[in-house]
C-alpha cells in the first residue's frame, strides 16, 4: 500500500470531501420551517383538494418555496435533480394531461390557456409567428390547432394562416373551446397604431372537419370610439380552467380621470351577441370570480365580520340571495385573496399581512397566519375555517408570502 | 490491472510537487482571503460607527451582513481556483509532450513497457482527472474552514451564517465546481472526463501523424464536440423534434457515453497500431 501513497492521498481526499459535502445535508444544518392548518370550524378533508404555493424568506440568501396540500408537503430545497428536471412543482393540471396523452402533449406549450377538454376530446391551439429582421417585427401568424380524440386516440393537426397579418404585431392565445364541431380561439393582439399601443381581443372560428378558418371577429379593444381615453380589458376566465362554456366575459374599467366606470360584459359565441351585464354600481366594484363551466359569477365582499358571495347566473341573467357567513375582523375589502373554485367549492385564502392597492407597505416578518375559508356554493354553507400557522422555530422567524392556490390534482 | 496503479501513481508523482505547490497556494490564499474580507469589513463598520456616528442597526441595514459570499466573490477566493484551473488544463497537454519532448524521450521506454499501451492512456487520464477531483474536494474542506475563521473575525451580530451546501447553492461561482446535488456533480464530471478523453485523442492523433495529425486532431475535437452537442443543435435551431426533460437527459447521457467510448477505442488503435516514437 505504500507504495501507492500518493493516489491514496488524492483518492482520499476526494472521497472525504466530496462525501462529506453531499452527506452534510442529511445529518444536520439547517430546520425545515413547518406549517399546519388548525382547524375553527368544519371539516379538514376540503384542504386535500387545494394546493397552496408560497415563498419562504427566513433572512438568509436562499428563499425556499413550498407547496402545501392537506397534510402533504413539497419543499423545493428537498427535490432531487431528477424531480427539478421533470418540473414537480409545476402545473399540475398540465403535468397530469402529459401522463395521459404522452404523445400528443409533446413539444406543446406548457399553458392552460391552450387547452380544451371535455369528455369527446381534447384541443389544443397555439399561435406560431417568425421573426422578420426585414420588417424588425413578428410575422407569418399561424395558428396550429390540434386535436385528439378521448374515443379512438385519434389526432388531427392542421395549420391555419391568418386572415389581416398587418392589422397586428403580436398575438397570444387567450382561451380555447370547443362547441360542436366548432374550435374557437380567443387571442390577444396587440398592435402600434401611430406609435401608441393598442390591444383587442379577436376570436376565431374554426371548422374542424373541414380544418378550415370560417371567421374572425374583433372583440373588446381597449380603444373604443365613444370611450374617451383607454380603458383596461381583463378576461374572466379560471386560468386552470379545461372546460370553458359558451360565454367569453370581461372586465372593463375606463381609465379617464372623470370617468372610470366598471363594466362586466359577456359574449354569446354561439348567438353572436355582446351585452353588458346590468348590475349595480355597487357590485361592480367588488370582486368576480368567474366559474364559466356553471355559467355563473361570484361577487364577493368582505365588512365587519362578515363576508358575502353573491352569484350571479349568466343565462338567467339574475342575482342570487348572497351567501352570508362571519368572519374573522381583520379581514377587511383590502386584504389580500386568493380565490379557487373546486368541486363547487370556493375556496377564499387571505394573506394578512398584505393589502391590495397599499403601496410601500413592507410584510412585517413576524406576521400573522393566512386564514383560509371553503364554502359549498351549491349547499351555500361554510364547510372549512382554519389558519395555517407556523410549527417550529424556523417557520415562526420567517416571512411567509403566498404565491397561488391551484386545484390539488392528486 | 497492477500496472495501471503504478502507472498513475508514477504519473501522479512526477507532478506531485506542483499539485501540493498549488494545494498550499490556494489554502494561503482563500485562508488570508477570509481575513482580508472580515478586517476589511470591520473596518468599514469602525468607520462608519465610530467617526460617522452611525448606529450598528442603521450600518447592517446600509452594508448588509457579512457572509460567506463576499469571500467567494473575492480575488482571494477566485485567483487560486483560476490559477489551478490553468496549470491542469496546460497539464493535460503537458502531461503527453513531456514524453516526448525531455531529453531521452521518455515515451520509448513507456511505450516499451511489458503491458498493454492503453494502460498508459488510463494511467494518464486518471491523473488529471483525480488531481482535479482533489481539488474541488479541498474546497469543500477549505469553505467550512472559513467559515469557522469568520466566525472568529466577525462578531456574530453582524454575521450571516451559511453552511457550505448554502454557499454552493447561493455563489454561482461555487455552484460551478460544486453543484447542489449528486446527480449534478456526477453529469459535470462525466462531461469533463469525456473531454479529457477527447484532448488525449487529439493529442495521438497529433504524435501520430505529426503535421498532418494537426489538422485532423482540431478536426477530431471540433467533431467529437459537435456530436455531443448534437441533440441542443438539432432542436434549438431546426426544431426537429421535441423530447420531455428526462428523456433528453438518457439520451444526452447515452451520446456522451459513446463520445467517451470512441475516443478510447480510437486511442487504443493509435496507441497499439499508429504511434511512432
Amino acid at each position: 500500500m505504500e507504495r501507492y501513497w500518493k493516489l491514496m492521498f488524492t483518492s482520499c481526499l476526494f472521497v472525504f470531501g466530496i462525501g462529506f459535502f453531499y452527506l452534510h445535508d442529511t445529518f444536520a444544518e439547517k430546520e425545515l420551517p413547518e406549517y399546519t392548518w388548525e382547524k375553527q370550524k368544519g371539516n379538514e378533508e376540503v384542504l386535500e383538494d387545494v394546493l397552496v404555493q408560497a415563498y419562504i424568506q427566513d433572512g438568509s440568501y436562499i428563499g425556499e418555496t413550498i407547496q402545501i396540500a392537506g397534510e402533504k408537503r413539497k419543499y423545493l430545497s428537498q427535490l432531487s435533480f431528477l424531480e427539478r428536471l421533470t418540473g414537480a412543482m409545476d402545473n399540475l393540471k398540465i403535468k397530469q394531461l402529459q401522463q395521459k396523452y404522452r404523445g400528443f402533449m409533446r413539444g406543446k406549450e406548457e399553458s392552460t390557456y391552450n387547452f380544451y377538454e371535455d369528455k369527446r376530446m381534447l384541443a389544443y391551439a397555439n399561435v406560431s409567428s417568425e421573426w422578420d429582421g426585414s420588417q424588425f417585427k413578428q410575422s407569418n401568424f399561424a395558428l396550429e390547432v390540434e386535436t385528439v380524440s378521448k374515443r379512438d386516440d385519434e389526432t388531427t393537426s392542421f395549420f391555419i394562416k391568418l386572415p389581416n397579418q398587418d392589422q397586428y404585431d403580436y398575438m397570444d392565445v387567450g382561451e380555447v373551446t370547443v362547441l360542436g364541431d366548432k374550435l374557437y380561439v380567443l387571442t390577444q393582439n396587440d398592435m402600434l397604431v401611430d406609435d401608441e399601443s393598442q390591444s383587442e381581443m379577436r376570436l376565431y372560428t374554426i371548422d374542424l372537419t373541414n380544418e378550415k378558418l370560417i371567421s374572425e371577429q374583433r372583440l373588446f379593444s381597449d380603444k373604443e370610439e365613444n370611450v374617451k381615453g383607454d380603458r383596461e380589458v381583463t378576461l374572466l376566465h379560471d386560468t386552470d380552467e379545461l372546460q370553458a362554456s359558451s360565454y367569453i366575459a370581461v372586465m372593463t374599467r375606463n381609465l379617464d380621470e372623470d370617468d372610470q366606470t366598471k363594466q362586466l360584459r359577456l359574449f354569446d359565441i354561439e348567438k353572436q351577441e355582446e351585452w353588458s351585464v346590468d348590475l349595480p354600481k355597487k357590485m361592480l366594484e367588488q370582486e368576480v370570480v368567474a366559474h364559466m363551466g356553471d355559467e355563473t359569477f361570484y361577487f364577493i365582499y368582505e365588512q365587519k365580520g362578515k363576508l358575502s358571495v353573491t352569484p350571479y347566473q349568466i343565462a338567467e341573467q339574475q342575482l342570487d340571495d348572497p351567501i352570508e357567513i362571519p368572519i374573522s375582523d381583520a379581514i377587511d375589502v383590502n386584504t389580500m385573496k386568493y380565490t379557487k373554485i373546486i368541486h363547487d367549492k370556493l375556496y377564499l385564502l387571505y394573506d394578512m399581512n398584505s393589502y391590495m392597492g397599499r403601496e410601500g407597505n413592507a410584510p412585517q416578518i413576524k406576521g400573522n397566519p393566512p386564514l383560509m375559508y371553503v364554502i359549498d356554493l351549491k349547499a351555500k354553507a361554510l364547510r372549512y375555517e382554519g389558519e395555517l400557522t407556523p410549527k417550529n422555530k424556523a417557520a415562526k422567524n420567517a416571512l411567509f408570502m403566498i404565491e397561488s392556490m391551484y386545484e390539488n390534482e392528486q | 490491472m497492477k500496472s495501471y496503479f503504478r502507472l498513475t501513481e508514477f504519473e501522479l508523482g512526477r507532478f506531485f510537487k506542483f499539485y501540493l505547490v498549488l494545494i498550499g497556494l490556494t489554502i494561503v490564499s482563500q485562508i488570508i482571503g477570509v481575513i482580508a474580507v472580515s478586517k476589511e469589513y470591520m473596518q468599514e463598520a469602525n468607520e462608519a460607527i465610530y467617526q460617522d456616528g452611525l448606529s450598528k442597526q442603521a450600518f447592517m441595514d446600509q452594508r448588509g451582513l457579512i457572509s460567506l459570499l463576499d469571500w467567494t466573490n473575492s480575488i482571494w477566493f477566485l485567483a487560486p481556483i483560476a490559477l489551478c484551473v490553468v496549470t491542469l488544463l496546460i497539464y493535460m497537454f503537458f502531461i503527453w509532450y513531456r514524453d516526448w519532448l525531455g531529453k531521452n524521450t521518455f515515451i520509448y521506454r513507456l511505450l516499451m513497457l511489458p503491458t498493454q499501451r492503453i494502460h498508459l492512456f488510463f494511467a494518464k487520464a486518471t491523473t488529471i482527472f483525480i488531481m482535479v477531483l482533489g481539488l474541488v474536494a479541498l474546497q469543500v474542506f477549505l469553505i467550512y474552514i472559513a467559515g469557522i475563521v469568520l466566525e472568529w473575525m466577525v462578531p456574530n451580530e453582524f454575521m450571516q451564517t451559511m453552511g457550505v451546501s448554502e454557499v454552493s447553492v447561493a455563489s454561482q461561482y461555487v455552484n460551478t465546481i460544486l453543484p447542489a446535488t449528486f446527480t449534478e456533480f456526477v453529469l459535470y464530471y462525466g462531461t469533463g472526463f469525456m473531454f479529457v478523453c477527447i484532448f488525449f485523442t487529439a493529442i495521438l492523433i497529433e504524435r501520430s501523424y505529426r503535421w498532418k495529425g494537426l489538422l485532423f486532431a482540431i478536426g477530431y475535437v471540433a467533431v467529437a464536440t459537435a456530436v455531443f452537442m448534437s441533440l441542443i443543435f438539432l432542436s434549438m435551431e431546426w426544431g426537429l423534434f421535441s423530447l420531455y426533460p428526462l428523456e433528453w437527459l438518457i439520451l444526452q447521457i447515452i451520446i456522451g457515453i459513446i463520445v467517451t467510448a470512441s475516443s478510447i477505442f480510437l486511442s487504443y488503435y493509435l496507441l497499439t497500431k499508429k504511434i511512432t516514437v
